[in-house]
């Protein structure tokens, strides 16, 4: 069947992503099988749950690309969010209380440089609200946690909650309006 | 002391009379009143409007006629407000951003083919004119915390010269990267577009009525507004882009709609990993195809579904159950102005080994497509969508994502061994036609399917088009066998094998 070519020729890509992508998830389950077995046949602590934790952080940190909405604060959140969840695993197994104090910190870390990127570049940033009020949230009810006794009381959950107040504050008080329409957009059911 | 830049344009500018000159920067002052965009945005649109107006004055256009085509007033309202609106998916839509791939979507590809070859400058102007009255084009996909929707984005948006695979996905993730491509090659201009958008009907809309703005401005015709050309100088009415699923009327019959079926037989071939692997346009002359559907006793649609089935079983192997998806236009059963989404599907169903000779064919589609393509049938389709999206509503996303992706991974298309979309006639203005040669359609990209068609009518040209998803070659042949023994004379084009 002879036809007249209508379409540019196309220089052959190489889907090196796609690759990288089914390469590493080929490693990660080698990994997955032969630390699990390790694991049970030694016994000790399930350390074998750091390891699959810590693939789980690479792999939403370098390898995932989100499908839609691809943002810095989208991207920056999950990674600090997974970081956190990281360390609660280490801690689990090993006990030790730190992320008592570490996870409050890097919260408060994270809220104060979202905020400075949602209120330096606000017109550009308002659809990204998302990320911003999951931290807000997740600062408030660890303050109310706090306060009702189920968590320790302690300096990195009060200056989280205090923090995570003031931006809800002023976010509210300066942007009300259009914050208001972007809520409307994110929280749409029908 | 202020360094000026001194532009092309300039220097031709000031080698025309007064009146001229004062015409030209009464319209880059006018010009400037209609925009309030970023430094970069403002210089890139202020820049199509100089190298369209000097395209237009080095090509013997008068300065007064081409001020007047390229008129500031034609961009509206667009560039200088604030950008408030927004669209949820409609309820037809709503699955198509839950099951994105890597390097795959669901897309749309409709061309128009000119008698020249494109001015790529006189496109962009045409396309910062027309954006305005399709508002729902001029959006992004952003992530809600139950449902994906489309937000409103100022900005220009710029046409690509073509290339890339057919179909290719968009990265709808990047900031500011519209859900659609405005590209062009040679003389033909294509829309591409992820189906969140919008359907066929929404998409000829859009094409016609750009490429009506750029015959206006390249060759001053007068081309009026009809049903597909749209008025750009009017603001697009909200019915256009309102979600009209909820037209679906209440049904007790009693009878069942779902989307789940058994696995379809597919076609030979494995799938290349590149894919669309080929497109292949079979060109006939729409009044022989008319005429011989008609002499045959049935609709143009008939006839090709027919010849699309026969095609279908010489191309397979085995003797499992066959499934046509035939994509229906709801708005003929509807009063809707609707242009998003507003299409159901119907199935053919027949036993590979029990597909009858043609003459009995066409009266088997007739009759099940009676069945099937009724109202009735369609109706408890719309219907049993709009039930689906209202069950789910309070669902997290993040909740729906997985499962959507599941569901339809592993059924998908894989209910269907091959498609016939068919667009029907579409009609360009008679001030237009002169210009245009022809369109066409490209389904996108399948996940089972080896082949998906189309078919679009247009200046009496017939474009019956095979999206290929493998480098086997036997549905095409047999589709132009079994045309050229009904005497019909077919002219071949389309791309080369990709990934080969």
């Amino acid at each position: 069947m002879e036809i007249d070519i209508t379409y540019p020729k196309i220089p052959h890509r190489r889907l090196v992503y796609l690759m990288l992508r089914k390469i590493i998830l080929a490693c990660y389950a080698v990994a997955f099988v032969a630390c699990g077995i390790v694991n049970l046949c030694v016994g000790g602590y399930p350390w074998s749950l750091i390891v699959f934790a810590g693939q789980w952080l690479f792999w939403i940190s370098v390898i995932e690309r989100p499908l839609v909405e691809f943002t810095f604060m989208s991207k920056f959140s999950a990674i600090l969010i997974n970081v956190c969840i990281f360390l609660v695993i280490i801690d689990l197994i090993f006990g030790k209380g730190f992320t008592r104090v570490v996870v409050p910190i890097i919260c408060f870390s994270m809220l104060i440089v979202q905020s400075l990127v949602f209120f330096i570049g606000f017109k550009r940033q308002k659809g990204n609200i998302m990320p911003l009020f999951l931290v807000i949230t997740i600062g408030l009810i660890a303050l109310a946690l706090a306060l009702i006794g189920i968590i320790e009381m302690n300096w990195p959950t009060i200056v989280f909650g205090a923090i995570a107040f003031v931006v809800l504050i002023t976010c509210l008080s300066l942007f009300f309006k259009p914050l208001r329409r972007e809520l409307a957009k994110k929280f749409h059911v029908n | 002391m202020k360094k000026t830049k001194i532009t092309e344009l300039s220097k031709y500018v000031s080698t025309l009379s007064p009146s001229d000159q004062v015409v030209i920067r009464q319209l880059f002052l006018d010009l400037k009143s209609k925009i309030c965009m970023s430094k970069a945005q403002t210089h890139l649109l202020v820049g199509d409007f100089e190298v369209g107006l000097m395209y237009l004055l080095k090509n013997g256009v008068g300065p007064k006629d081409a001020v007047t085509r390229l008129s500031a007033d034609k961009l509206g309202t667009f560039y200088k407000d604030e950008m408030t609106v927004w669209y949820p998916a409609d309820d037809g839509a709503k699955i198509y951003p839950l099951t994105i791939k890597r390097n795959w979507m669901q897309m749309f590809h409709l061309s128009m083919y000119l008698n020249d070859d494109i001015e790529p400058c006189i496109l962009q102007l045409a396309m910062d004119f027309t954006i305005k009255r399709f508002p729902f084009f001029a959006t992004t996909v952003k992530k809600g915390f139950f449902w994906h929707y489309l937000d409103g984005t100022k900005q220009r948006y710029p046409v690509l010269k073509e290339d890339t695979i057919p179909c290719s996905s968009i990265n709808v993730s990047a900031y500011g990267t519209p859900p659609f491509r405005i590209m062009y090659y040679k003389n033909r201009v294509s829309l591409e577009g992820f189906h969140v958008v919008t359907d066929g009907t929404g998409a000829t809309a859009f094409l016609m009525t750009l490429m009506a703005e750029y015959i206006r401005i390249k060759h001053g015709a007068d081309i009026p507004c009809t049903e597909h050309v749209r008025d750009i100088s009017q603001p697009a009415p909200e019915e256009e882009a309102r979600d009209d699923f909820h037209l679906a009327e209440k049904d007790d019959s009693g009878a069942k709609a779902g989307f789940s079926d058994k696995s379809a037989l597919q076609l030979r071939g494995k799938m290349s990993h590149i894919r669309p692997h080929q497109v292949i346009h079979f060109e006939l002359e729409a009044d022989k195809v008319h005429a011989l559907a008609k002499s045959l006793g049935a609709t143009v649609n008939t006839l090709m579904l027919a010849l699309l089935i026969l095609a279908s079983k010489e191309s397979s192997d085995g003797d499992g159950r066959m499934h046509f998806q035939v994509p229906v236009n709801m708005r003929k059963f509807y009063n809707t102005a609707t242009l998003r989404n507003f299409s159901m599907f119907c199935v053919l169903r027949f036993k590979r080994s029990e597909i009858p000779e043609f003459g009995e064919l066409l009266k088997s589609i007739t009759s099940q497509l009676a069945e099937v393509g009724s109202r009735e049938a369609l109706n408890r389709t719309l219907l049993h969508t709009k039930r689906l999206v209202h069950s789910l509503r309070y669902i997290p996303l993040y909740l729906k994502w997985p499962i959507a992706k599941l569901i339809f991974g592993s059924i998908g298309d894989r209910v269907f061994s091959n498609t016939l979309s068919n667009l029907g006639v579409l009609k360009v203005p008679a001030q237009m036609a002169p210009y245009v040669q022809k369109m066409d359609a490209v389904l996108g990209a399948t996940i089972a399917n080896r082949v998906t068609c189309t078919m679009v009518t247009c200046n009496n040209v017939a474009t019956f088009t095979v999206t290929k998803m493998t480098d086997d070659d036997s549905f095409e042949n047999a589709m132009l066998r079994l045309l050229e023994q009904k005497g019909l004379t077919v002219k071949l084009n389309g791309s080369e094998k990709y990934g080969n």
